[in-house]
């Protein structure tokens, strides 16, 4: 029997499957009772089949700057993780709450009036000065508001058990190839888990997502629209998600010198000639879309692209601009933009942020910074944090200086104690901290994707979760209501 | 509908596929035959089929070995140069990899699992290969040829008759021809060298339908008129030319590109279908050196019709807009 490890009595972070006195929380207790049946080399045996099945299927990722050259088999933990109905439900409102007020504060700035700006809920100085800011989406409109019609948003769960928003993702969230091949790759490797629990499927995103990218077609696209992928290519670290993508939903995967614009209308070009575009749902980054308008050395984009859409003939998803409200300088105002746009109270909580250009919260996070997180505002994937608690003396005083001389490009953060969930590590399940990015999709309205991303930092005491620096992911169920039950039973 | 990116990528991954298996079987055929032979022999024997393969120049950049198994070597392992087995299927996977969004997914896993026992096959080194005499390199060849079987079975049953498969199709069917060609220009002349009428017809996967017609020993000339111009067998220059056409016309009605290269395949199946053969190999290097040259030219077109066109006085010659004169049609 394998080893299952239960969270340490002193550790300061909420476990999942196993409360403060090493009881199985009720959630967990089939899947704990099925893992403890299994020894390690049996574990092991049913890894090798998920690493060899993502192998024989390329189901790769790409490390750039990584000698080995480039394609990664996805990592994937063998014990789910599981998020009851009622729970889901929580964070469900939430999100969909949360991305509502993110796409109307999108459409205020670009095409609405500044309310928000005007109101004083976020000073304007900090929106105009945000590197995601683009004046070239001035005036650009999008069918339905729907300036976001894939976000991904970061999720973690404090030592309360207390779900918070790290962080939000509205350019170019990725990964949710990985959780439907997650959930294939478990159903391949443990056929018997599924006997106790009625889970929510993960097949239906291809018809999602499809569904509300027609939605956001232009006004004359007629009712099948041509819809297309734009990705950089298949040397892009996520280019297996581009292409899975493509085929679950059955449309083109077109690189950009496959498009080309005149008069204002894109076209793909083919065998046949060209044939005009009405939806392109773009995997690069704004100042890479257009060399016209953005970065003229982009050989990636679309020379004309952004005159097309000014004039209402294509609409391109996600859309330009939006990084202005992911950025972690406005993050910490999204809760005042819920209640402003929607007179709501939030429902999730975001992580406990101080701003640095306020001078009282700045004082006050100066006094206790050996406690906080520092955080460089444009900066991500973790690079430039400092951590209080781990830092020299010197390094905060240098962390302190710099946000001295400039303050917009700082936030403080208090410690989240990640949540933790037993994962294979050697020969034994041990506790590992993850997070968890769930995928909003907005068309006519927003619907919220059962489960997401969860991923796992597999070294131990790490908080770093990325699968570029070593981390994993695991299967992510949402339970049915009824499967919570007869969990629980 | 198909992009023009995605049909130059079929086409390809098509030619690949096929140069892939050809190599390989040639390889497996002239192994067995290098067991039984004296060392210099069989190396002048490999030498001929580096050389019917269109590899002598890389042979020598390569500066190969000389141990008997060294030229199998080169032609299975060796990834420095496009023309080995390793690197064509590598090239599908590459090509197959680009289009992986339109294409059967056991297609894609197909190609992707060949890669990857190729690739690890590879990595044994060369000194090693030697040692266990040529062991490795057999093994390999096995496991190419039992992949592009599969491959092909996954294409023909599972693909749609799309554009996407017509360029696949045509892609194979023309590289198996312009080989076939080749291969029967080693069976010319007079050396030690000079392959014989069954191993021309086992390179080409036919010796054990033609024996039936053709008997155990058949001369050059019957191997010949075999291979250029057997109607039922699928091997045949003039049978992978009728299929090649009826590919092109079956994409000519959407894409008119595609006039030219249906024209020339439509010409050169007449020369075949209706041309005087046997006076024609009166002189076999002329006619093989025409068919060669005509067949190189047929596949340069049928690529240049996937190109797409990027000037934007092409684009515009090459659409009228209909519509409301905004710029959007209809």
């Amino acid at each position: 029997m394998a080893e299952l490890q239960r969270s340490d009595a002193d550790q300061l972070a909420y476990d999942e499957a196993f409360d403060r006195d090493g009881n199985v929380r009720p959630l967990y207790a089939a899947i704990v009772e099925r893992f403890s049946n299994f020894d390690a080399a049996e574990l092991r045996r049913r890894e090798g089949i998920i690493e060899e099945e993502f192998r024989r299927q390329g189901i790769t990722f790409t490390v750039y700057g990584d000698s080995q050259g480039t394609e990664r088999t996805w990592p994937m933990d063998l014990f789910p993780r599981l998020i009851a109905a009622t729970e889901w439900q929580e964070i469900e409102r939430g999100l969909a709450q949360r991305v509502t007020a993110l796409n109307r504060f999108l459409a205020d700035i670009y095409t609405g009036e500044g309310a928000a700006m005007a109101d004083g809920v976020v000073p304007a100085w900090l929106v105009q000065s945000s590197d995601g800011f683009e004046r070239n989406a001035f005036g650009v409109s999008v069918p339905h508001d729907a300036h976001c019609v894939i976000a991904g948003i970061d999720l973690v769960r404090d030592a309360e058990g207390q779900y918070r928003v790290l962080e939000d993702n509205l350019r170019n969230p990725s990964g949710i190839s990985y959780v439907i091949e997650n959930r294939a790759a478990m159903t391949r490797a443990f056929p018997r888990v599924w006997e106790d629990h009625t889970v929510e499927p993960v097949s239906q995103y291809g018809r999602m997502l499809r569904t509300a990218l027609e939605s956001v077609a232009p006004t004359g696209a007629g009712d099948k629209p041509l819809i297309v992928i734009l990705t950089p290519g298949i040397y892009n670290s996520a280019y297996f998600e581009h292409a899975f993508l493509a085929r679950e939903m059955g449309v083109e995967l077109v690189e950009g010198p496959d498009l080309v614009v005149d008069e204002h209308v894109v076209y793909l070009r083919t065998i046949e000639g060209l044939v005009p575009v009405d939806v392109i749902y773009r995997r690069i980054d704004d100042t890479f879309l257009d060399p016209v308008s953005f970065r003229p050395d982009s050989t990636l984009g679309v020379p004309g692209l952004l005159g097309a859409m000014r004039a209402g003939t294509v609409t391109v998803c996600n859309a330009v601009g939006n990084g202005v409200a992911d950025d972690k300088a406005i993050h910490p105002y999204v809760t005042d933009l819920i209640r402003y746009y929607l007179g709501e109270e939030p429902i999730l909580p975001n992580v406990e942020t101080y701003v640095m250009w306020e001078p009282d919260q700045r004082e006050a996070a100066f006094e206790r910074l050996d406690e906080l997180v520092i955080k460089p505002v444009g900066e991500s994937g973790g690079y430039g944090i400092v951590i209080g608690r781990n830092a020299t003396d010197e390094e905060l005083a240098n962390a302190r200086a710099e946000i001295e001389a400039d303050p917009r490009n700082w936030v403080v953060q208090e410690v989240v104690e990640l949540s933790t969930l037993a994962s294979m590590c050697d020969d034994v399940l041990e506790p590992r901290h993850l997070d968890l990015r769930p995928f909003v999709i907005t068309g006519e309205r927003t619907q919220v994707f059962p489960g997401g991303l969860t991923r796992v930092a597999m070294r131990k005491g790490s908080l770093i979760v990325n699968s570029s620096q070593g981390g994993g992911s695991k299967d992510t169920w949402v339970l049915a209501p009824q499967g919570e039950t007869q969990a629980a039973t | 509908m198909i992009l023009a990116r995605h049909a130059d990528s079929l086409l390809w991954a098509g030619r690949y596929l096929e140069r892939a298996d050809t190599i390989a079987r040639c390889v497996s055929v002239e192994t067995n035959a290098v067991m039984h032979r004296q060392a210099t022999e069989a190396r002048l024997a490999s030498r001929r089929l580096v050389q019917a393969l269109g590899l002598q120049d890389e042979f020598v950049a390569a500066q190969v070995g000389t141990g008997p198994y060294a030229v199998m070597d080169f032609l299975v392992s060796d990834d420095s140069h496009p023309g080995s087995v390793v690197s064509a299927v590598q090239a599908v996977r590459e090509n197959l990899r680009i289009v992986r969004d339109r294409i059967p997914v056991e297609l894609w896993e197909e190609a992707n699992s060949l890669h990857i026992l190729m690739q690890s096959a590879k990595s044994v080194g060369a000194a090693a290969r030697e040692q266990t005499g040529g062991e490795v390199s057999r093994m390999s060849v096995i496991t190419a040829r039992r992949g592009c079987r599969s491959l092909s079975g996954v294409m023909t049953e599972s693909m749609s008759r799309d554009e996407g498969y017509a360029f696949m199709e045509a892609g194979r069917l023309l590289e198996r021809s312009i080989l076939t060609v080749e291969l029967l220009k080693s069976g010319l002349g007079t050396g030690s060298d000079v392959f014989d009428g069954n191993r021309l017809l086992a390179f080409t996967h036919s010796l054990q339908a033609a024996r039936r017609e053709l008997g155990h020993s058949p001369q050059w000339h019957a191997v010949a008129k075999f291979l250029l111009q057997h109607e039922q067998m699928p091997r045949s220059v003039l049978w992978c030319l009728g299929r090649v056409e009826l590919r092109l016309e079956d994409l000519a009605a959407a894409a008119g590109a595609v006039a030219t290269p249906r024209r020339r395949a439509g010409a050169l199946r007449a020369h075949l279908e209706y041309g005087e053969l046997d006076a024609l190999l009166a002189e076999p290097e002329a006619e093989l050196g025409y068919l060669g040259s005509a067949l190189a030219e047929l596949a340069a077109d049928v690529h240049a019709s996937t190109v797409a066109r990027s000037s934007f006085a092409e684009v515009h010659a090459q659409f009228v807009r209909p519509g409301d004169g905004n710029g959007r049609p209809q």
